[in-house]
């Protein structure tokens, strides 16, 4: 789609003409977006992304939502450098939730003010470049136009225009409050932005992130810490399964609690438990007593039978899934041709259990529906903020005019709070036009365990020849799942044409210059389980199966796995470079419980685990070497990468949903572990320094750290574990 | 029941249930919303606080055993003026990514650093273990603990 902005002044004024703009509940709410009045007193100098004030103070927007992966930072600064602004005179406020203006330009993103998949940087860079030198252009042509000099004898330094020949200068304030402001700003093409070896803020290692101070003194910038004034709260629980509605409630037994005002039927199915305090709203959750809609049949819901399904699909080739190869118009018929043809093939199939994303802020909304259901104010920390605004529109039906968002800071998103329909906010919103009060809704943690949207289970089966030089020559993986997209977001499923590429992106391509016969297919199988994105959506599972399987041909043939990824990257010499840069970094091949995995041709990585008599795996160290381009923020894309690992990790040593009967087992934190201090390892990450423009960073490969584990574990203990995840009991059943 | 307690070092006093956890009393009923929610069981350490002294989960102390009490938040962390060297370390250390375990890791810190002024990395990460990360920022917090050691220490 990338849709380019319109830089234009009066048509950034046009676009927010009767718009409503929030207002922050405090000052201190920075999560918020603060009043932006196009017309407001001091602006000289703006477009969409900066506003430019007479005093030298700078406001610059971020579109993305900030869920922890610092993009309302890095995106501001991209701007920033361009515009040669001194950092320390910026503000930053999230922008607006308009689609025309901000939408996330990835196409797969369909022209939405999305935040997923690691691409806010890489997505937003281009456009924010020449957003901020934009206006440096234009305070050149101001000061110019003042001196009386050419524009090209002129230069800037952070937050001033310098002429040398002269010596005199002013502030980028001074220059916009005297000159004479063009209603329409210049264009600026790609030869006027900076060469990034002159950046003095991109790539700094000193850069801060601007949420931190606001984080670490308990300061509200959370929506589940937001309060109003006779407030109410709720909670919800669902059925176990999509599209379940309620036959029977207790509720006068639940109305019988204390505070308790409510047990609601919403219209997605939930029922709501509203009262005058949480505490009380959840002891009504607790006494609640739901019979569900086909609760016989879904009884017999079962997710090891439903994997085994799987399986049994997966082994079975007259099954033809989607030829995934098809998106980029490169068939995969000559891989399974070679397949047909070979004497002998090497296969191995593997599964994954579903994943829960955990994210620690309880799914939480305030609404306030007020004016008789006509207008909503509505604190939601989402990672759609326009798709926010217009789902909650529908459930009100009313115009996206009347709706004001709060952007909160997410405490977590991980593709939980980037599904389109918002269930959690929308309680909030239906709770709140029925009782005419604002209404804080939180899911419980089990609430959200026993209701939430997984990680689909997938089970995959790979093919590959050996060539005459022992490589991996024709090469076909396969996976059978669901496809999240469909529940995520059923506008984007359809615009994308049914391409399941939430479920298999990875897919797409292999890594390995080595395979040209190449074939990724996708089978999708469909269940009520609901099910969504979640952090390196399909690549996780795919990533697992594919870089085992290299791992396994190598041991097969006799190879080392690191030395083998290499051979099989011949011809592409910045993935050699990785990888011997990751040999390196980690001592490779000097003592057992290493495991390598190539996750891109830009990222490779290596663990070093140690096993317990328990059959528990602890990951000692993890070395990453990857080439990201352009690295915007060091400091934090270092914490991305390290925090991807250690968070990814959980789902190669504890993480599952299970179901039984049909509901699932797990409940909380006690039974759904994620890795805790104990269980994380060091990381070091290497950035190949580059000037090529940036790509993902934690969605770039840090769920290798699943494969690594497994092949480390090979390593080690002689066995192969094909089974997400890899856990202690999987681990002894393997080694008795 | 109404209770009385002293928060941060204020005489406060509320009307709540006596089964009322802590930190429903703290960030609904008092209004600090620095004590976080995150699991309601005592398993993840978002809503670690001080009581008399001591962290506790939130969640877990209900407002029966509160009368009299000493209760400590995040908000109470600093002097008012000037970051806590806890604060000052997680800033320097740039650990938050959503930030939202944060304020219960400072309080957890906190409680570890009061009893023991130099900790090894192995006691930091026993005492820690109470506290849970889904951004994975442990060894930001293993570093920054160790930097307000020395800071505390100075």
């Amino acid at each position: 789609m990338n849709r380019p902005i319109d830089l234009d002044r009066r048509d950034f004024l046009k676009a927010g003409a009767g718009l409503t703009f929030a207002i922050p509940l405090t000052s201190k709410l920075a999560g918020c977006v603060s009043a932006v009045d196009p017309q407001a007193e001091g602006i000289r100098v703006e477009n969409a992304y900066v506003q430019l004030m007479a005093d030298n103070s700078c406001t610059i927007f971020a579109p993305p939502c900030e869920m922890g992966n610092g993009s309302f930072t890095a995106v501001p600064v991209i701007a920033a450098e361009e515009m040669d602004v001194d950092w320390s005179l910026v503000n930053l406020e999230f922008s607006p939730a308009i689609d025309e203006l901000y939408a996330n330009p990835t196409p797969w993103v369909h022209g939405n003010m999305l935040t997923i998949g690691s691409t806010a940087v890489m997505a937003y860079y281009p456009i924010v470049r020449r957003a901020g030198a934009q206006i440096r252009k234009t305070l050149l042509q101001l000061a110019a136009d003042l001196w009386g000099v050419p524009a090209a004898e002129l230069r800037t330094e952070p937050s001033r225009v310098v002429h040398a020949a002269s010596g005199r200068s002013l502030t980028y304030g001074e220059v916009a409050a005297r000159g004479i402001v063009p209603d329409s700003l210049p264009e600026v093409d790609d030869t006027e932005l900076k060469d990034p070896a002159e950046f003095r803020l991109i790539g700094s290692e000193g850069l801060q992130r601007a949420d931190t101070p606001d984080k670490v003194r308990g300061e509200p910038v959370y929506s589940i810490d937001t309060r109003l004034p006779g407030m109410l709260y709720s909670t919800a629980k669902r059925g176990p399964f999509f599209n379940r509605r309620p036959v029977s409630v207790n509720e006068d037994e639940v109305l019988a609690i204390p505070g308790v005002i409510a047990v609601t039927e919403l219209d997605d199915g939930a029922v709501a438990v509203t009262a005058r305090t949480y505490e009380a709203a959840l002891k009504g959750e607790r006494a609640l007593n739901i019979q569900w809609s086909n609760a016989v049949a879904d009884a017999s819901y079962d997710s090891a039978t439903d994997l085994a399904g799987l399986v049994d699909v997966a082994d079975d080739l007259s099954v033809e899934g989607y030829d995934v190869g098809d998106y980029l118009g490169e068939s995969g018929d000559s891989a399974v041709q070679a397949l047909q043809a070979a004497e002998a093939v090497f296969e191995r199939r593997y599964q994954a259990d579903f994943l829960y994303h955990a994210q620690l802020e309880p799914l939480n909304a305030v609404a306030n529906v007020t004016d008789n259901g006509r207008r909503l104010e509505l604190w939601a920390g989402t990672q759609g903020p326009s798709q926010c605004i217009g789902t909650a529109a529908e459930v009100l039906g009313i115009s996206r005019e009347n709706v004001t968002l709060h952007r909160s800071f997410l405490g977590g998103g991980f593709g939980r709070r980037a599904v389109r329909d918002h269930d959690w906010a929308m309680d909030a919103v239906r709770l709140s036009k029925l009782h005419g009060a604002p209404v804080k809704s939180i899911w419980s943690r089990e609430s959200d365990v026993a209701s939430g949207r997984f990680k689909p289970i997938s089970a995959q089966l790979i093919r590959a020849t050996e060539t005459e030089d022992g490589l991996i020559g024709a090469y076909h993986q396969r996976i059978v799942s669901d496809a999240p997209l469909r529940y995520v977001d059923s506008e984007r499923w359809e615009l994308g044409h049914h391409v399941p590429q939430i479920a298999a992106p990875e897919l797409m391509h292999s890594p390995y210059a080595a395979i040209t016969d190449y074939k990724g297919e996708f089978v999708q199988v469909e269940s009520d389980v609901r099910v969504a994105a979640m952090r390196s959506v399909g690549n996780l599972p795919t990533t697992f199966a594919r870089e085992s399987f290299v791992d396994e041909f190598a041991r097969e043939k006799g190879v080392d796995p690191l030395e083998f990824r290499i051979r099989m990257s011949a011809g592409h010499d910045e993935t050699i470079h990785l990888l011997e840069k990751v040999a390196e970094m980690s001592n490779w091949g000097n003592r057992p419980g290493l495991g390598c995995v190539l996750g891109e041709e830009h990222f490779a990585l290596v663990a070093e685990i140690d096993l317990e008599d328990s059959g528990e795996i602890v990951t000692r160290r993890v070395w990453v070497a990857m080439n990201a381009g352009v690295i915007v923020h060091p400091d934090n894309a270092d914490n991305q990468i390290a925090g991807a690992v250690i968070q990814h990790l959980g789902a190669a040593l504890r993480e599952r949903i299970s179901f039984t009967e049909g509901r699932v087992d797990q409940s909380n934190y006690f039974d759904y572990q994620i890795v805790r201090m104990a269980q994380a390892p060091e990381v070091e990450v290497y950035f190949e320094p580059s000037h090529e423009p940036p790509r993902q960073v934690a969605d770039g490969g840090a769920r290798s750290i699943v494969p690594a584990v497994a092949n480390a574990l090979h390593d080690l203990a002689g066995v192969r574990l094909r089974h997400l995840p890899l856990n202690a009991e999987r681990v002894l059943a393997a080694l008795a | 029941m109404q209770i009385s307690l002293q928060v941060n070092g204020q005489a406060r006093s509320v009307d709540v249930e006596p089964d009322t956890p802590l930190l429903w009393t703290l960030r609904e009923h008092l209004g600090l919303i620095g004590t976080k929610f995150g699991c309601g069981v005592a398993m993840c350490g978002a809503c670690m606080v001080h009581v008399d002294g001591q962290r506790a989960f939130a969640c877990q102390t209900p407002a029966s055993v509160l009368e009299g009490r000493s209760v400590d938040t995040i908000e109470g962390l600093s002097d008012g003026e000037e970051d806590h060297p806890i604060q000052r370390a997680w800033i320097e250390e740039q650990v938050p990514q959503c930030g939202y375990c944060q304020p219960g890791m400072m309080m957890s810190a906190l409680d570890l650093l009061q009893s023991n002024p130099s900790p090894t990395r192995e006691e930091i990460v026993t005492h820690m273990n109470t506290n849970l990360c889904r951004c994975g920022t442990y060894p930001r917090v293993v570093r920054a603990i160790e930097r307000a050691a020395g800071e505390m220490g100075a």
